[in-house]
């Protein structure tokens, strides 16, 4: 029995070792194995791996505790990296592996812990149901080192990665290039065959995707795509068999084109891989939208031309004004000569003083009209408007123009119509000038005997402040083309060339005419028939002044020439008001000192030499002294220049008895302020003359 | 606005003006100068102050600037605050000031206008 017993033993030992040795096999990649009864909380160590990390600290926790849940929390304490501790925790609670494990035989759990003196770092948590329900609540649970696994797994996820940035890489360049690039074909010239590697909608809409060969596909681009202009061009261009050739010694062939739909296209056919002989065998073909470029281009070009243009003109107008000068010169000359050697013949010498008169007159005008184009050209010209004498200044102007109408036999016929506003406020010189330019362009092209007629009338407008002004200029002379008066307000063009005629004249007339009218928004009209004459209209809106204002412009010029020289002494207190006299004095000739008040106006009296001032100009109400104190003292002085220069009160709001009062304390004259200049000249020109 | 509109709007007289003023330019360069002048600041200044014989020398030097430049309406405010100024022993009423200063600012609004 014993040895029956003892054998019994003895046998079920080894079958016990048999099966731990089978255990140890099948547990010996686990450094250690539990098994845990979830419900009861308990675990007992299956398997430990000496060598294993944490075998000291585990053997510590085996002692201390068999609980599952505090070996779980004494062990992740000490060897889970903390950023997973938590996790790691929950994830090895009784309920979760439950949880788990109620869905499938097994629970994998993999997890890092501190760097251990071994090296290892990956851990794998492997859970499995001891019998096929969970109803004893029977787990084993074993932990494996898996670096190596994860060594291997994070290599691949690196080279994925890698490849992955690899393709957005290569993407973002063709999308960067497809963005630049219409169309990008990859063309292998052994085969005729392509791949499409960009290629915009609007390319493609035009050839069919399933085109058999390159060649195919750059025919259909010629045929469906490139104006016909430069089909042709195109089709030599994208002719693959000559390609090799072009490409042997450089990267790339290129060309420009237009679109049928009128765009301008870059194409480019670039060697991409060449054979060990260096002949390529592979091409790129691009092309790409160029019309901004272009453009560009074009208005580049345009201003080019037109600087060229200018240029020539400029060239045009130096050798007509170099002609135009040299005729009168030599007209200068020439009678200079004679008067030289007829000095003694009175009316030898008169008439060539006479001609030289009139070649200086001509040149002179010749430089202001150059000067005045100059001038409007870079729009420093500025109308100076003034109220003026419509009558007055068109009469001045048909006696200048009757020196010009002598020298022909000319009928010349001045007429007004309608003046019923006296003055008008313009620019009187300009007005002149534009009127003078017509006129003497009229009789010039108008032969003898025949006639020129000059017409001004006046017009209501709707805008009751202002009055049109029309002038009609119409002459029976030689008249000009149509194609003439296209260009005709153009500088320097002239229908008859001097150059090779008798007529004198530099053509910048009309086109100061243009220039003037527009700068006054004037408008003008043309009517011209050759050999039958020319009809100019100009109209000007202007400005006019009411007929209740009485101007007293009338004596204004013999005042002027009168009292062109004075010198004055003005006392006046308002800076301003100083200002204006001295400017206004100043435009009529007449210099002036000034006092701020009566008291300096007297002692700059006293200080100056005798003779100093022809008058002085006195305002009644100034600070310190006023006129009347000032005056008192002024005719008090001993010197006789005191006693009798002339003063002339100035007085605002000037009531009768300020008047007699002036008068009284020895002013000679009295005049109300605002002081008028046709005023202040009258009574000058009159003390003076006295 | 042209000139003569400007001196529609602010009251002038520019019929009056451009006779005296030979020319726009010499009148928009004295206006320019005038709206710089500090003769209204002045009188502002003195009045608000109650100094009465400094409002009376700014109002009358208002009057003669604006009088010269054809500033009819500003002129007239002016010339009418000069005179009660001038026998004014305590400050007059707002009235004439408030007008001097009406015409003023049209004439400077509409100027930069």
């Amino acid at each position: 029995m014993n040895i029956n017993l003892t054998t019994q033993v003895k046998s079920l030992k080894n079958q016990l070792s048999t099966e731990r040795k089978y255990l140890d096999v099948l547990t010996q990649d686990y450094a250690a194995v539990y098994h845990v009864n979830l419900r009861q909380d308990t675990s007992k160590l299956v398997k430990v791996d000496s060598q294993i990390a944490g075998y000291d600290a585990v053997k510590v926790s085996l002692r201390q505790t068999n609980k599952f849940s505090e070996r779980v929390e004494a062990y992740s304490n000490k060897f889970v990296v903390p950023s997973l501790r938590e996790e790691f925790k929950k994830m090895l609670t009784s309920e979760n592996i439950r949880k788990e494990l109620e869905q499938s035989p097994r629970f994998v759990y993999r997890y890092k812990t501190l760097k251990l003196k071994q090296g290892q770092q990956y851990f794998e948590m492997y859970a499995l149901r001891m019998s096929h329900t969970l109803e004893d609540d029977n787990v084993l649970i074993a932990f494996r080192h898996i670096d190596d696994v994860v060594t291997t797994e994070q290599r691949h996820q690196l080279e994925l990665e890698e490849r992955v940035e690899q393709e957005r890489n290569q993407n973002e360049v063709l999308s960067a290039l497809g963005r630049n690039y219409h169309a990008i074909f990859r063309i292998d010239l052994e085969d005729d065959s392509y791949i499409e590697v960009v290629c915009r909608d609007e390319v493609r809409h035009y050839y069919n995707s399933s085109m058999p060969s390159a060649s195919r596909v750059l025919e259909e681009v010629c045929e469906k795509i490139v104006d016909d202009k430069f089909y042709k061009h195109m089709r030599r261009f994208f002719d693959l068999n000559t390609i090799a050739k072009r490409l042997q010694n450089r990267e790339f062939v290129e060309t420009e084109c237009v679109t049928k739909e009128g765009n301008w296209h870059r194409a480019r056919l670039i060697a991409k891989r060449r054979d060990e002989d260096g002949v390529v065998t592979h091409i790129l073909y691009v092309t790409q939208l160029i019309d901004d470029e272009k453009q560009y281009e074009e208005h580049l070009i345009a201003k080019a031309e037109f600087a060229d243009y200018a240029n020539r003109a400029k060239s045009d107008f130096v050798s007509q004004v170099a002609h135009d000068i040299r005729t009168p010169m030599n007209s200068i000359f020439g009678f200079l000569e004679i008067a030289e050697a007829n000095i003694g013949d009175w009316e030898k010498v008169k008439y060539s003083l006479e001609r030289i008169r009139a070649a200086s007159e001509f040149l002179n005008a010749l430089a202001n009209d150059v000067l005045d184009i100059s001038r409007m050209e870079r729009g420093i010209i500025k109308l100076n408007p003034v109220a003026f004498h419509l009558e007055t200044l068109l009469q001045e102007l048909i006696e200048t123009m009757e020196i010009t109408k002598k020298s022909k036999h000319q009928n010349f016929c001045f007429d007004l119509q309608n003046m019923t506003r006296k003055y008008i406020v313009a620019d009187p010189l300009r007005i002149k000038q534009i009127y003078a330019n017509v006129l003497s362009n009229a009789m010039k092209y108008t032969p003898n005997e025949g006639s020129v007629t000059f017409l001004v009338r006046q017009e209501e407008l709707p805008d009751e402040n202002k009055v049109r002004l029309v002038a009609t200029i119409s002459d029976t002379g030689i008249g000009m083309s149509e194609e003439f008066m296209a260009k005709m307000f153009l500088k320097f063009e002239r229908e008859v060339d001097t150059r090779v005629n008798e007529v004198n004249g530099y053509g910048l007339g009309l086109s100061i005419v243009k220039q003037l009218v527009e700068l006054m928004d004037g408008t003008k009209e043309i009517e011209s028939k050759i050999q039958e004459g020319t009809t100019v209209r100009i109209m000007l809106d202007v400005p006019y002044l009411k007929e209740e204002v009485h101007p007293v412009q009338d004596t204004k010029d013999d005042g002027q020439i009168e009292c062109a020289g004075m010198h004055l002494l003005v006392a006046e207190d308002n800076e301003l008001n100083r200002e204006v006299i001295t400017e206004l004095l100043f435009m009529h000739g007449i210099t002036c000192d000034c006092a701020e008040d009566g008291e300096i106006c007297v002692k700059m009296l006293l200080k100056a030499k005798e003779d100093t001032y022809d008058a002085i100009l006195m305002d009644m109400q100034m600070p310190n002294m006023n006129g009347v104190e000032a005056t008192k003292m002024i005719r008090s002085l001993s010197f006789e220049k005191a006693k009798n220069i002339p003063i002339v009160a100035m007085t605002a709001n000037a009531l009768k008895e300020d008047v007699e009062k002036c008068l009284s304390v020895g002013m000679n004259r009295h005049l109300s302020k605002p002081v008028d200049m046709g005023q202040l000249l009258k009574t000058l020109t009159e003390i003076l003359k006295k | 606005m042209n000139l003569m509109e400007f001196y529609k709007a602010v009251g002038g007289d520019y019929n009056q003006v451009i006779l005296r003023l030979p020319s726009e330019a010499m009148i928009q360069k004295y206006l320019n100068r005038f709206l710089d002048d500090p003769s209204y600041g002045n009188l502002k200044e003195a009045w608000e102050k109650g100094r009465i014989q400094d409002a009376f020398l700014a109002a009358h030097t208002l009057k003669g600037t604006a009088a010269n430049l054809g500033l009819d309406q500003l002129a007239q405010a002016a010339s009418d605050l000069t005179e009660e100024l001038r026998q004014a022993v305590v400050l007059p009423s707002e009235d004439g000031m408030k007008k001097v200063t009406d015409a003023y600012e049209t004439v400077r609004r509409n100027h930069e206008y």
